[in-house]
Protein backbone atom coordinates (compact mmCIF):
# COMPACT_ATOMS: atom_id res chain seq x y z
CA UNK A 1 0.00 0.00 0.00
CA UNK A 2 2.62 2.34 1.34
CA UNK A 3 5.10 1.17 -1.83
CA UNK A 4 2.11 1.86 -4.44
CA UNK A 5 1.26 5.60 -3.06
CA UNK A 6 4.63 6.54 -2.58
CA UNK A 7 5.67 5.36 -6.43
CA UNK A 8 2.55 7.36 -7.51
CA UNK A 9 3.23 10.11 -5.55
CA UNK A 10 7.06 9.99 -7.51
CA UNK A 11 5.00 9.28 -10.68
CA UNK A 12 2.64 12.74 -10.01
CA UNK A 13 5.57 14.58 -8.89
CA UNK A 14 7.80 14.21 -12.42
CA UNK A 15 4.62 14.72 -14.52
CA UNK A 16 4.09 18.06 -12.04
CA UNK A 17 7.21 19.23 -13.14
CA UNK A 18 7.25 17.83 -16.98
CA UNK A 19 3.97 19.87 -16.85
CA UNK A 20 5.91 23.33 -15.72
CA UNK A 21 8.74 23.07 -18.64
CA UNK A 22 6.45 22.31 -20.83
CA UNK A 23 4.94 25.42 -23.01
CA UNK A 24 5.08 27.80 -26.42
CA UNK A 25 8.44 29.55 -25.11
CA UNK A 26 10.41 26.18 -24.08
CA UNK A 27 11.54 26.20 -20.16
CA UNK A 28 14.28 28.62 -18.91
CA UNK A 29 14.16 27.70 -15.06
CA UNK A 30 17.76 29.25 -14.38
CA UNK A 31 16.21 32.91 -15.83
CA UNK A 32 13.24 32.16 -14.16
CA UNK A 33 15.44 31.95 -10.66
CA UNK A 34 17.16 34.61 -10.86
CA UNK A 35 14.04 36.71 -12.59
CA UNK A 36 12.53 35.88 -9.34
CA UNK A 37 15.68 35.92 -6.99
CA UNK A 38 15.93 40.01 -8.62
CA UNK A 39 12.26 40.22 -7.13
CA UNK A 40 10.55 41.89 -10.49
CA UNK A 41 7.88 40.67 -12.32
CA UNK A 42 10.45 39.69 -14.69
CA UNK A 43 8.92 37.56 -18.03
CA UNK A 44 10.12 33.80 -17.01
CA UNK A 45 9.34 34.42 -13.19
CA UNK A 46 5.72 35.77 -14.46
CA UNK A 47 5.14 32.72 -16.79
CA UNK A 48 6.35 29.94 -14.27
CA UNK A 49 4.17 31.27 -11.00
CA UNK A 50 1.08 32.86 -12.92
CA UNK A 51 0.73 30.63 -16.33
CA UNK A 52 2.46 27.23 -15.74
CA UNK A 53 2.17 26.98 -11.90
CA UNK A 54 -1.75 27.05 -12.27
CA UNK A 55 -2.25 24.96 -14.81
CA UNK A 56 0.16 22.19 -13.36
CA UNK A 57 -1.54 22.41 -9.86
CA UNK A 58 -5.35 22.72 -11.02
CA UNK A 59 -4.12 19.26 -13.37
CA UNK A 60 -3.16 17.66 -10.05
CA UNK A 61 -6.47 19.36 -8.23
CA UNK A 62 -8.88 18.54 -11.14
CA UNK A 63 -7.14 14.79 -11.60
CA UNK A 64 -7.16 13.96 -7.83
CA UNK A 65 -10.71 15.17 -7.32
CA UNK A 66 -12.12 12.62 -10.34
CA UNK A 67 -9.78 10.31 -9.58
CA UNK A 68 -10.87 10.05 -5.58
CA UNK A 69 -14.77 10.82 -6.28
CA UNK A 70 -14.92 7.80 -9.05
CA UNK A 71 -13.47 5.20 -6.27
CA UNK A 72 -15.72 6.50 -3.84
CA UNK A 73 -18.16 6.33 -6.14
CA UNK A 74 -17.97 2.91 -7.57
CA UNK A 75 -16.94 1.25 -3.55
CA UNK A 76 -20.15 2.65 -2.88
CA UNK A 77 -22.32 1.87 -5.36
CA UNK A 78 -20.39 -1.64 -5.78
CA UNK A 79 -20.58 -1.12 -9.29
CA UNK A 80 -17.75 -0.41 -11.29
CA UNK A 81 -18.65 1.99 -13.90
CA UNK A 82 -20.04 5.11 -10.94
CA UNK A 83 -17.91 7.65 -12.02
CA UNK A 84 -18.70 11.52 -12.17
CA UNK A 85 -18.65 11.56 -16.46
CA UNK A 86 -20.14 8.26 -17.13
CA UNK A 87 -23.16 8.69 -14.68
CA UNK A 88 -23.47 12.54 -15.37
CA UNK A 89 -22.48 14.44 -12.22
CA UNK A 90 -19.86 16.23 -14.05
CA UNK A 91 -22.33 17.58 -16.26
CA UNK A 92 -24.64 18.81 -14.01
CA UNK A 93 -21.84 20.61 -12.25
CA UNK A 94 -20.71 22.09 -15.88
CA UNK A 95 -24.34 23.04 -16.04
CA UNK A 96 -24.64 24.62 -12.93
CA UNK A 97 -21.21 26.78 -13.28
CA UNK A 98 -22.34 28.04 -16.66
CA UNK A 99 -25.71 28.84 -15.42
CA UNK A 100 -23.92 31.45 -12.91
CA UNK A 101 -20.36 32.20 -14.90
CA UNK A 102 -22.70 33.71 -17.74
CA UNK A 103 -25.76 34.68 -15.81
CA UNK A 104 -22.87 36.92 -15.11
CA UNK A 105 -22.85 36.24 -11.07
CA UNK A 106 -19.39 34.42 -11.23
CA UNK A 107 -18.34 38.00 -10.29
CA UNK A 108 -20.08 38.71 -7.60
CA UNK A 109 -18.76 36.96 -5.09
CA UNK A 110 -15.29 34.34 -5.63
CA UNK A 111 -17.25 31.56 -3.90
CA UNK A 112 -20.09 31.85 -6.52
CA UNK A 113 -18.53 29.97 -9.68
CA UNK A 114 -17.21 26.70 -7.25
CA UNK A 115 -20.56 26.82 -5.09
CA UNK A 116 -22.49 26.73 -8.30
CA UNK A 117 -20.46 23.73 -9.56
CA UNK A 118 -20.93 21.76 -6.50
CA UNK A 119 -24.99 22.57 -6.19
CA UNK A 120 -24.89 20.81 -9.84
CA UNK A 121 -22.90 18.16 -8.59
CA UNK A 122 -25.05 17.79 -5.88
CA UNK A 123 -28.28 17.78 -7.76
CA UNK A 124 -27.01 15.00 -10.42
CA UNK A 125 -25.55 12.93 -7.81
CA UNK A 126 -29.30 12.91 -5.74
CA UNK A 127 -30.87 12.42 -8.78
CA UNK A 128 -28.89 9.60 -9.88
CA UNK A 129 -29.32 7.81 -6.46
CA UNK A 130 -33.52 8.58 -6.76
CA UNK A 131 -33.80 6.88 -9.53
CA UNK A 132 -30.71 4.15 -9.21
CA UNK A 133 -30.78 3.48 -5.57
CA UNK A 134 -27.42 1.76 -3.93
CA UNK A 135 -27.90 -1.33 -6.08
CA UNK A 136 -28.61 -0.54 -9.09
CA UNK A 137 -27.62 -3.05 -12.12
CA UNK A 138 -24.84 -1.63 -13.94
CA UNK A 139 -27.44 -1.18 -17.22
CA UNK A 140 -29.32 0.90 -15.33
CA UNK A 141 -26.84 3.42 -14.33
CA UNK A 142 -25.64 3.70 -17.25
CA UNK A 143 -29.05 4.72 -18.72
CA UNK A 144 -29.99 6.97 -16.23
CA UNK A 145 -26.09 8.25 -16.59
CA UNK A 146 -26.75 8.69 -20.30
CA UNK A 147 -29.75 10.49 -19.59
CA UNK A 148 -28.13 12.65 -17.46
CA UNK A 149 -25.70 14.08 -19.36
CA UNK A 150 -27.50 14.62 -22.78
CA UNK A 151 -30.07 16.60 -20.67
CA UNK A 152 -27.61 18.42 -18.69
CA UNK A 153 -25.22 18.85 -22.23
CA UNK A 154 -28.21 20.14 -24.17
CA UNK A 155 -29.49 22.46 -21.32
CA UNK A 156 -25.11 23.61 -21.29
CA UNK A 157 -25.84 24.46 -25.24
CA UNK A 158 -29.25 26.36 -24.55
CA UNK A 159 -27.80 28.37 -21.94
CA UNK A 160 -24.30 29.43 -23.95
CA UNK A 161 -26.74 29.93 -26.69
CA UNK A 162 -29.44 32.24 -24.73
CA UNK A 163 -26.50 34.50 -24.01
CA UNK A 164 -25.81 37.70 -25.65
CA UNK A 165 -22.36 37.47 -25.14
CA UNK A 166 -21.01 36.64 -28.64
CA UNK A 167 -18.35 34.13 -27.64
CA UNK A 168 -20.05 32.29 -25.66
CA UNK A 169 -22.12 29.77 -27.49
CA UNK A 170 -18.34 28.52 -29.00
CA UNK A 171 -17.36 27.87 -25.37
CA UNK A 172 -19.40 24.57 -25.24
CA UNK A 173 -16.30 22.39 -26.10
CA UNK A 174 -14.41 24.07 -23.33
CA UNK A 175 -17.84 22.56 -20.69
CA UNK A 176 -18.35 19.60 -22.56
CA UNK A 177 -14.82 18.10 -22.91
CA UNK A 178 -13.26 20.18 -20.55
CA UNK A 179 -9.69 22.32 -20.39
CA UNK A 180 -7.46 23.80 -17.59
CA UNK A 181 -5.71 26.31 -20.66
CA UNK A 182 -4.38 29.69 -19.58
CA UNK A 183 -5.97 29.17 -16.44
CA UNK A 184 -4.53 31.41 -13.54
CA UNK A 185 -3.60 31.17 -9.80
CA UNK A 186 -7.05 32.58 -9.11
CA UNK A 187 -8.49 29.73 -10.66
CA UNK A 188 -6.65 26.95 -8.46
CA UNK A 189 -8.17 29.34 -5.44
CA UNK A 190 -11.71 28.59 -6.92
CA UNK A 191 -11.02 25.10 -6.90
CA UNK A 192 -8.51 24.28 -4.55
CA UNK A 193 -10.97 24.65 -1.12
CA UNK A 194 -14.12 22.58 -2.78
CA UNK A 195 -11.96 19.86 -3.68
CA UNK A 196 -10.16 19.33 -0.37
CA UNK A 197 -13.01 19.78 1.68
CA UNK A 198 -15.16 17.56 -0.74
CA UNK A 199 -11.71 14.75 0.33
CA UNK A 200 -12.08 15.23 3.81
CA UNK A 201 -15.66 12.89 3.77
CA UNK A 202 -14.58 10.59 1.01
CA UNK A 203 -11.21 9.75 3.12
CA UNK A 204 -13.36 9.31 6.41
CA UNK A 205 -15.42 6.72 4.11
CA UNK A 206 -12.90 4.63 3.61
CA UNK A 207 -13.21 1.89 6.44
CA UNK A 208 -16.69 1.71 6.00
CA UNK A 209 -16.60 1.42 1.99
CA UNK A 210 -14.64 -1.65 2.83
CA UNK A 211 -17.38 -2.94 5.02
CA UNK A 212 -19.92 -2.07 2.37
CA UNK A 213 -18.06 -4.23 -0.08
CA UNK A 214 -19.06 -7.23 2.09
CA UNK A 215 -22.89 -6.35 1.60
CA UNK A 216 -24.81 -4.07 3.02
CA UNK A 217 -25.89 -6.75 6.22
CA UNK A 218 -22.32 -7.30 7.14
CA UNK A 219 -21.56 -4.15 6.76
CA UNK A 220 -24.62 -3.09 9.58
CA UNK A 221 -22.94 -5.87 11.70
CA UNK A 222 -19.77 -4.16 11.58
CA UNK A 223 -21.18 -0.99 12.77
CA UNK A 224 -21.18 0.39 9.64
CA UNK A 225 -24.53 2.62 8.59
CA UNK A 226 -25.25 2.64 4.66
CA UNK A 227 -26.78 5.88 4.98
CA UNK A 228 -23.93 7.40 6.76
CA UNK A 229 -21.95 6.49 3.94
CA UNK A 230 -23.87 7.41 1.07
CA UNK A 231 -24.18 10.97 2.65
CA UNK A 232 -20.34 10.88 3.29
CA UNK A 233 -19.72 10.02 -0.28
CA UNK A 234 -22.67 12.51 -2.09
CA UNK A 235 -21.31 15.29 0.06
CA UNK A 236 -17.25 14.53 -0.62
CA UNK A 237 -18.22 13.83 -4.44
CA UNK A 238 -20.33 16.82 -5.46
CA UNK A 239 -17.92 19.45 -3.23
CA UNK A 240 -14.99 17.94 -4.85
CA UNK A 241 -16.31 17.24 -8.36
CA UNK A 242 -18.08 20.78 -8.08
CA UNK A 243 -15.14 22.46 -7.34
CA UNK A 244 -12.91 20.92 -10.16
CA UNK A 245 -15.81 20.99 -12.77
CA UNK A 246 -16.39 24.80 -12.13
CA UNK A 247 -12.82 25.53 -13.10
CA UNK A 248 -12.06 23.06 -16.12
CA UNK A 249 -15.31 21.76 -17.86
CA UNK A 250 -15.99 17.83 -18.05
CA UNK A 251 -13.01 16.20 -18.26
CA UNK A 252 -14.48 12.87 -18.73
CA UNK A 253 -13.19 8.78 -17.86
CA UNK A 254 -10.49 10.48 -15.03
CA UNK A 255 -13.06 9.17 -12.17
CA UNK A 256 -12.96 5.63 -14.55
CA UNK A 257 -9.73 4.93 -15.71
CA UNK A 258 -7.86 5.77 -12.08
CA UNK A 259 -9.43 3.17 -10.40
CA UNK A 260 -9.31 0.28 -12.69
CA UNK A 261 -5.69 1.36 -13.11
CA UNK A 262 -4.71 0.90 -9.43
CA UNK A 263 -7.20 -1.57 -8.33
CA UNK A 264 -5.53 -4.37 -9.14
CA UNK A 265 -2.63 -3.35 -6.65
CA UNK A 266 -4.53 -2.93 -3.67
CA UNK A 267 -6.51 -6.22 -3.88
CA UNK A 268 -9.90 -4.90 -4.74
CA UNK A 269 -10.44 -3.18 -1.69
CA UNK A 270 -12.49 -0.13 -2.02
CA UNK A 271 -11.13 1.56 0.88
CA UNK A 272 -7.65 1.03 0.36
CA UNK A 273 -8.23 2.66 -3.52
CA UNK A 274 -9.06 5.95 -2.46
CA UNK A 275 -6.02 7.84 -2.01
CA UNK A 276 -3.91 5.58 -4.85
CA UNK A 277 -6.97 6.82 -7.62
CA UNK A 278 -6.65 10.28 -6.46
CA UNK A 279 -3.05 9.87 -7.20
CA UNK A 280 -3.83 8.37 -10.39
CA UNK A 281 -6.38 10.87 -11.45
CA UNK A 282 -4.26 13.43 -11.35
CA UNK A 283 -1.55 11.54 -12.99
CA UNK A 284 -3.68 11.12 -15.48
CA UNK A 285 -4.59 14.90 -16.30
CA UNK A 286 -1.57 15.87 -16.07
CA UNK A 287 -0.31 13.17 -18.62
CA UNK A 288 -3.46 14.22 -20.90
CA UNK A 289 -2.46 18.23 -20.86
CA UNK A 290 1.30 17.62 -21.17
CA UNK A 291 -0.22 15.66 -24.31
CA UNK A 292 -2.48 18.03 -26.02
CA UNK A 293 0.39 20.41 -25.81
CA UNK A 294 2.89 18.33 -27.63
CA UNK A 295 0.45 17.11 -30.49
CA UNK A 296 1.31 19.26 -33.50
CA UNK A 297 -2.56 20.33 -34.01
CA UNK A 298 -2.55 23.98 -34.43
CA UNK A 299 -4.85 24.88 -31.73
CA UNK A 300 -5.00 23.21 -28.46
CA UNK A 301 -7.33 20.27 -27.87
CA UNK A 302 -9.40 20.33 -25.27
CA UNK A 303 -8.69 18.29 -22.33
CA UNK A 304 -11.20 15.76 -22.32
CA UNK A 305 -10.25 14.74 -26.15
CA UNK A 306 -7.47 13.55 -24.25
CA UNK A 307 -8.72 11.97 -21.46
CA UNK A 308 -11.57 10.13 -23.69
CA UNK A 309 -8.69 8.63 -25.60
CA UNK A 310 -7.25 6.94 -22.90
CA UNK A 311 -10.28 6.25 -21.11
CA UNK A 312 -12.73 4.59 -23.75
CA UNK A 313 -10.85 1.64 -24.47
CA UNK A 314 -11.11 0.66 -20.65
CA UNK A 315 -14.56 0.94 -21.05
CA UNK A 316 -14.61 -1.50 -23.75
CA UNK A 317 -12.18 -3.62 -22.11
CA UNK A 318 -14.53 -3.73 -18.96
CA UNK A 319 -17.33 -4.21 -21.11
CA UNK A 320 -15.34 -7.38 -23.12
CA UNK A 321 -13.94 -8.43 -20.01
CA UNK A 322 -17.37 -8.64 -17.97
CA UNK A 323 -19.03 -10.21 -21.41
CA UNK A 324 -16.75 -12.84 -21.30
CA UNK A 325 -16.63 -14.34 -17.73
CA UNK A 326 -20.75 -14.34 -17.92
CA UNK A 327 -20.46 -12.17 -14.71
CA UNK A 328 -23.40 -9.43 -15.92
CA UNK A 329 -26.47 -10.50 -17.67
CA UNK A 330 -27.07 -7.02 -19.61
CA UNK A 331 -24.17 -7.48 -21.92
CA UNK B 1 -30.57 49.73 -50.79
CA UNK B 2 -29.32 47.07 -48.54
CA UNK B 3 -25.98 46.44 -46.55
CA UNK B 4 -24.84 43.17 -45.14
CA UNK B 5 -21.66 43.97 -43.20
CA UNK B 6 -20.90 45.50 -40.21
CA UNK B 7 -18.17 48.17 -41.91
CA UNK B 8 -19.99 48.72 -44.62
CA UNK B 9 -23.31 49.65 -42.85
CA UNK B 10 -21.20 52.29 -41.30
CA UNK B 11 -19.61 54.13 -44.90
CA UNK B 12 -23.49 53.50 -46.31
CA UNK B 13 -25.19 55.55 -43.25
CA UNK B 14 -22.55 58.12 -43.53
CA UNK B 15 -22.81 58.58 -47.24
CA UNK B 16 -26.57 57.95 -47.97
CA UNK B 17 -29.28 60.63 -48.47
CA UNK B 18 -32.54 59.87 -46.23
CA UNK B 19 -34.78 57.60 -46.83
CA UNK B 20 -32.14 55.56 -48.81
CA UNK B 21 -31.08 52.84 -46.88
CA UNK B 22 -34.29 50.55 -46.12
CA UNK B 23 -31.77 47.90 -44.71
CA UNK B 24 -28.69 47.25 -42.24
CA UNK B 25 -26.38 44.19 -41.28
CA UNK B 26 -28.13 42.89 -38.16
CA UNK B 27 -25.47 43.51 -35.68
CA UNK B 28 -25.24 47.53 -36.58
CA UNK B 29 -27.59 47.60 -33.89
CA UNK B 30 -24.93 46.82 -31.10
CA UNK B 31 -23.22 50.08 -29.92
CA UNK B 32 -20.52 48.45 -28.49
CA UNK B 33 -19.46 47.57 -32.08
CA UNK B 34 -21.05 49.80 -34.14
CA UNK B 35 -20.16 53.70 -34.64
CA UNK B 36 -23.43 54.66 -36.08
CA UNK B 37 -26.29 52.42 -34.23
CA UNK B 38 -28.27 55.11 -33.09
CA UNK B 39 -28.94 55.73 -37.45
CA UNK B 40 -28.86 51.80 -37.41
CA UNK B 41 -31.31 51.78 -35.31
CA UNK B 42 -33.66 53.23 -37.26
CA UNK B 43 -33.67 50.77 -39.94
CA UNK B 44 -34.32 46.98 -39.93
CA UNK B 45 -31.46 44.53 -39.21
CA UNK B 46 -30.86 41.98 -41.71
CA UNK B 47 -29.51 38.64 -41.76
CA UNK B 48 -27.61 37.11 -44.20
CA UNK B 49 -30.93 35.04 -45.18
CA UNK B 50 -32.33 35.18 -48.89
CA UNK B 51 -35.59 35.64 -47.38
CA UNK B 52 -34.94 38.51 -45.46
CA UNK B 53 -33.16 40.30 -48.14
CA UNK B 54 -35.55 39.84 -50.89
CA UNK B 55 -38.20 41.39 -48.64
CA UNK B 56 -37.07 44.48 -48.47
CA UNK B 57 -36.80 44.49 -52.57
CA UNK B 58 -33.72 46.52 -52.47
CA UNK B 59 -32.34 48.06 -55.72
CA UNK B 60 -28.70 47.55 -54.72
CA UNK B 61 -27.11 45.03 -52.25
CA UNK B 62 -23.60 45.87 -50.56
CA UNK B 63 -21.80 43.09 -49.70
CA UNK B 64 -18.81 41.79 -48.06
CA UNK B 65 -16.91 38.86 -49.58
CA UNK B 66 -18.49 36.10 -47.06
CA UNK B 67 -21.83 34.51 -49.15
CA UNK B 68 -22.68 31.64 -49.53
CA UNK B 69 -22.60 29.77 -52.67
CA UNK B 70 -26.90 29.41 -51.98
CA UNK B 71 -27.40 33.20 -51.30
CA UNK B 72 -25.12 34.25 -54.73
CA UNK B 73 -27.42 32.47 -56.70
CA UNK B 74 -30.43 33.24 -55.13
CA UNK B 75 -29.58 36.86 -55.45
CA UNK B 76 -28.22 36.39 -59.10
CA UNK B 77 -31.99 34.87 -60.27
CA UNK B 78 -33.70 37.57 -58.27
CA UNK B 79 -31.80 40.06 -60.46
CA UNK B 80 -30.58 42.52 -57.68
CA UNK B 81 -27.71 44.53 -58.26
CA UNK B 82 -24.69 43.82 -55.98
CA UNK B 83 -21.78 45.83 -54.89
CA UNK B 84 -19.39 43.26 -53.25
CA UNK B 85 -15.75 45.45 -51.26
CA UNK B 86 -13.38 43.32 -49.47
CA UNK B 87 -12.66 44.52 -45.92
CA UNK B 88 -10.56 47.20 -45.83
CA UNK B 89 -7.20 46.60 -44.65
CA UNK B 90 -5.73 50.65 -44.18
CA UNK B 91 -6.96 53.65 -44.41
CA UNK B 92 -6.40 53.87 -48.42
CA UNK B 93 -9.03 51.00 -48.50
CA UNK B 94 -10.94 52.96 -47.09
CA UNK B 95 -10.57 55.43 -48.84
CA UNK B 96 -11.34 53.76 -51.61
CA UNK B 97 -14.58 52.33 -50.30
CA UNK B 98 -15.80 55.78 -49.61
CA UNK B 99 -15.55 56.78 -53.35
CA UNK B 100 -17.23 53.44 -54.38
CA UNK B 101 -20.34 53.36 -51.87
CA UNK B 102 -20.83 57.15 -52.68
CA UNK B 103 -20.72 56.44 -57.02
CA UNK B 104 -23.04 53.76 -56.18
CA UNK B 105 -25.56 55.69 -53.83
CA UNK B 106 -25.13 58.68 -56.47
CA UNK B 107 -23.53 60.84 -53.60
CA UNK B 108 -20.12 61.53 -54.92
CA UNK B 109 -20.18 65.03 -53.23
CA UNK B 110 -20.68 63.49 -49.88
CA UNK B 111 -17.98 60.79 -50.53
CA UNK B 112 -15.61 63.71 -51.18
CA UNK B 113 -16.38 65.06 -47.72
CA UNK B 114 -16.18 61.85 -46.00
CA UNK B 115 -12.63 61.16 -47.75
CA UNK B 116 -11.30 64.87 -46.94
CA UNK B 117 -12.38 64.85 -43.33
CA UNK B 118 -10.54 60.99 -42.82
CA UNK B 119 -7.55 62.18 -44.27
CA UNK B 120 -7.32 65.53 -42.19
CA UNK B 121 -7.65 63.42 -39.08
CA UNK B 122 -4.92 60.99 -40.31
CA UNK B 123 -2.74 63.57 -41.13
CA UNK B 124 -3.23 65.40 -37.51
CA UNK B 125 -2.56 62.29 -35.83
CA UNK B 126 0.73 60.63 -38.30
CA UNK B 127 3.74 60.25 -36.34
CA UNK B 128 6.98 59.53 -37.44
CA UNK B 129 7.65 55.43 -37.10
CA UNK B 130 10.88 53.92 -37.28
CA UNK B 131 13.01 51.32 -35.77
CA UNK B 132 12.94 53.05 -32.63
CA UNK B 133 9.64 53.29 -32.31
CA UNK B 134 7.55 51.89 -29.33
CA UNK B 135 5.68 48.15 -29.53
CA UNK B 136 2.07 47.83 -29.24
CA UNK B 137 0.50 44.26 -28.78
CA UNK B 138 -2.61 43.48 -29.63
CA UNK B 139 -4.39 41.00 -27.09
CA UNK B 140 -7.78 39.67 -28.30
CA UNK B 141 -10.58 37.30 -26.78
CA UNK B 142 -9.54 33.84 -27.16
CA UNK B 143 -5.81 34.98 -27.09
CA UNK B 144 -6.11 36.29 -30.84
CA UNK B 145 -4.06 39.31 -32.19
CA UNK B 146 -4.02 41.10 -35.63
CA UNK B 147 -0.89 41.16 -37.84
CA UNK B 148 -0.41 42.76 -41.20
CA UNK B 149 -2.78 43.34 -43.45
CA UNK B 150 -5.50 44.53 -41.49
CA UNK B 151 -6.84 47.79 -40.28
CA UNK B 152 -5.68 47.83 -36.82
CA UNK B 153 -2.04 47.44 -37.66
CA UNK B 154 -2.62 49.92 -40.55
CA UNK B 155 -3.68 52.40 -37.39
CA UNK B 156 -1.16 51.47 -35.19
CA UNK B 157 1.97 52.34 -38.20
CA UNK B 158 -0.17 56.05 -38.47
CA UNK B 159 -0.08 56.73 -35.03
CA UNK B 160 3.79 55.93 -34.72
CA UNK B 161 3.80 52.58 -33.46
CA UNK B 162 5.16 48.88 -34.61
CA UNK B 163 2.65 46.48 -34.26
CA UNK B 164 4.64 43.42 -32.29
CA UNK B 165 2.27 40.71 -33.99
CA UNK B 166 3.10 41.92 -37.53
CA UNK B 167 6.90 42.60 -36.66
CA UNK B 168 7.17 38.72 -36.32
CA UNK B 169 5.55 38.30 -39.57
CA UNK B 170 2.21 37.34 -38.54
CA UNK B 171 -0.34 38.69 -41.10
CA UNK B 172 -4.48 39.02 -40.44
CA UNK B 173 -6.32 37.82 -37.02
CA UNK B 174 -4.20 34.93 -35.33
CA UNK B 175 -3.79 33.00 -31.93
CA UNK B 176 -0.89 34.27 -29.99
CA UNK B 177 0.32 32.79 -26.53
CA UNK B 178 0.09 34.57 -23.38
CA UNK B 179 3.50 33.19 -23.30
CA UNK B 180 5.03 35.10 -25.93
CA UNK B 181 3.16 37.93 -25.24
CA UNK B 182 4.92 38.60 -21.95
CA UNK B 183 8.60 37.50 -23.18
CA UNK B 184 8.16 39.83 -26.36
CA UNK B 185 7.56 42.51 -23.30
CA UNK B 186 5.77 44.99 -25.41
CA UNK B 187 5.33 48.68 -24.18
CA UNK B 188 1.58 48.32 -24.69
CA UNK B 189 -0.80 45.74 -24.71
CA UNK B 190 -4.21 46.80 -26.38
CA UNK B 191 -7.10 45.01 -25.17
CA UNK B 192 -10.14 44.76 -26.90
CA UNK B 193 -13.19 46.62 -25.58
CA UNK B 194 -16.10 44.37 -24.02
CA UNK B 195 -18.65 42.58 -26.55
CA UNK B 196 -21.77 42.61 -23.87
CA UNK B 197 -22.55 42.72 -20.48
CA UNK B 198 -22.34 39.55 -19.96
CA UNK B 199 -18.82 37.92 -19.43
CA UNK B 200 -17.21 35.09 -21.74
CA UNK B 201 -14.02 32.93 -20.91
CA UNK B 202 -12.84 33.99 -24.24
CA UNK B 203 -12.57 37.64 -22.63
CA UNK B 204 -11.48 36.56 -19.60
CA UNK B 205 -8.12 35.75 -20.90
CA UNK B 206 -7.95 39.53 -21.67
CA UNK B 207 -7.61 40.06 -18.24
CA UNK B 208 -5.58 37.12 -17.06
CA UNK B 209 -3.42 37.63 -13.84
CA UNK B 210 -0.07 37.07 -15.84
CA UNK B 211 -1.23 40.34 -18.21
CA UNK B 212 -2.57 42.05 -15.72
CA UNK B 213 0.85 42.12 -13.76
CA UNK B 214 3.18 41.92 -17.08
CA UNK B 215 1.34 45.47 -18.12
CA UNK B 216 0.44 47.42 -15.27
CA UNK B 217 -0.99 50.96 -15.20
CA UNK B 218 -0.20 52.90 -18.58
CA UNK B 219 1.07 49.82 -20.45
CA UNK B 220 -2.25 48.79 -21.05
CA UNK B 221 -4.78 50.48 -23.66
CA UNK B 222 -8.47 49.70 -24.06
CA UNK B 223 -9.75 49.99 -27.88
CA UNK B 224 -13.23 49.59 -28.34
CA UNK B 225 -14.35 47.59 -30.87
CA UNK B 226 -16.33 50.32 -32.67
CA UNK B 227 -13.28 52.17 -33.32
CA UNK B 228 -11.01 50.21 -35.21
CA UNK B 229 -12.74 47.30 -36.66
CA UNK B 230 -14.11 48.53 -39.74
CA UNK B 231 -12.33 51.34 -41.62
CA UNK B 232 -14.35 54.64 -41.47
CA UNK B 233 -14.31 58.24 -39.89
CA UNK B 234 -14.26 56.08 -36.44
CA UNK B 235 -11.06 55.74 -37.05
CA UNK B 236 -9.75 59.16 -36.20
CA UNK B 237 -11.20 58.57 -32.65
CA UNK B 238 -8.44 55.52 -32.68
CA UNK B 239 -5.87 57.07 -33.98
CA UNK B 240 -6.24 59.69 -30.92
CA UNK B 241 -6.55 57.07 -28.14
CA UNK B 242 -3.41 55.68 -29.75
CA UNK B 243 -1.17 58.89 -29.65
CA UNK B 244 -2.42 59.86 -26.21
CA UNK B 245 -0.86 56.20 -25.28
CA UNK B 246 2.31 57.03 -27.14
CA UNK B 247 2.58 60.80 -24.77
CA UNK B 248 1.61 58.48 -22.06
CA UNK B 249 4.67 56.27 -22.50
CA UNK B 250 7.18 59.12 -22.29
CA UNK B 251 5.89 60.29 -19.11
Amino acid sequence: MRGVNAALGVFVAVLFVVSIAVGPTGFAPLGALSDMLSGRDAPMALILVELRLPRALLGVIIGAALGLAGAAMQGLLRNPLAEPGVTGVSATAALGAVLTFYGGYAGATPLALPLAGVVGAASGAILLLAIAGRDATVATLILIGAALNALAGAATALVLGLSPNPYAFYEIGTWLMGSIADRGLDHVALALPCVALGCLPLLLARRGLDALALGEETARGLGVDPRRMTLLVIAGAALAVGGAVAVSGVVGFVGLMAPHAIRPLVRYRPGASLVPSALAGAALVLLADIALRLLPTGRELPLGVMTALLGAPVLWQLAWRARRSGQTPWL
Amino acid sequence: MVTLNLCLDQLVLALAAPGQVVGVSDIAHDPRISPRWREARALPPVRKHAEEILALRPDLLIVDEFLTPSLRKTLRLAGIPTLELAEADGIGATLDHIARIGAALGRPAAALDLAASLREGVARWTAAAGPASPVAAIYQANGMTLGRDTNADGLLRIAGWRNLAAERGLSLFVPMAMEELIVATPDLLILDGETSDRPSLAEQMMTHRAARRAFAGARTLVMPHSLWLCGGPQNVEALRLLAGAREALKR
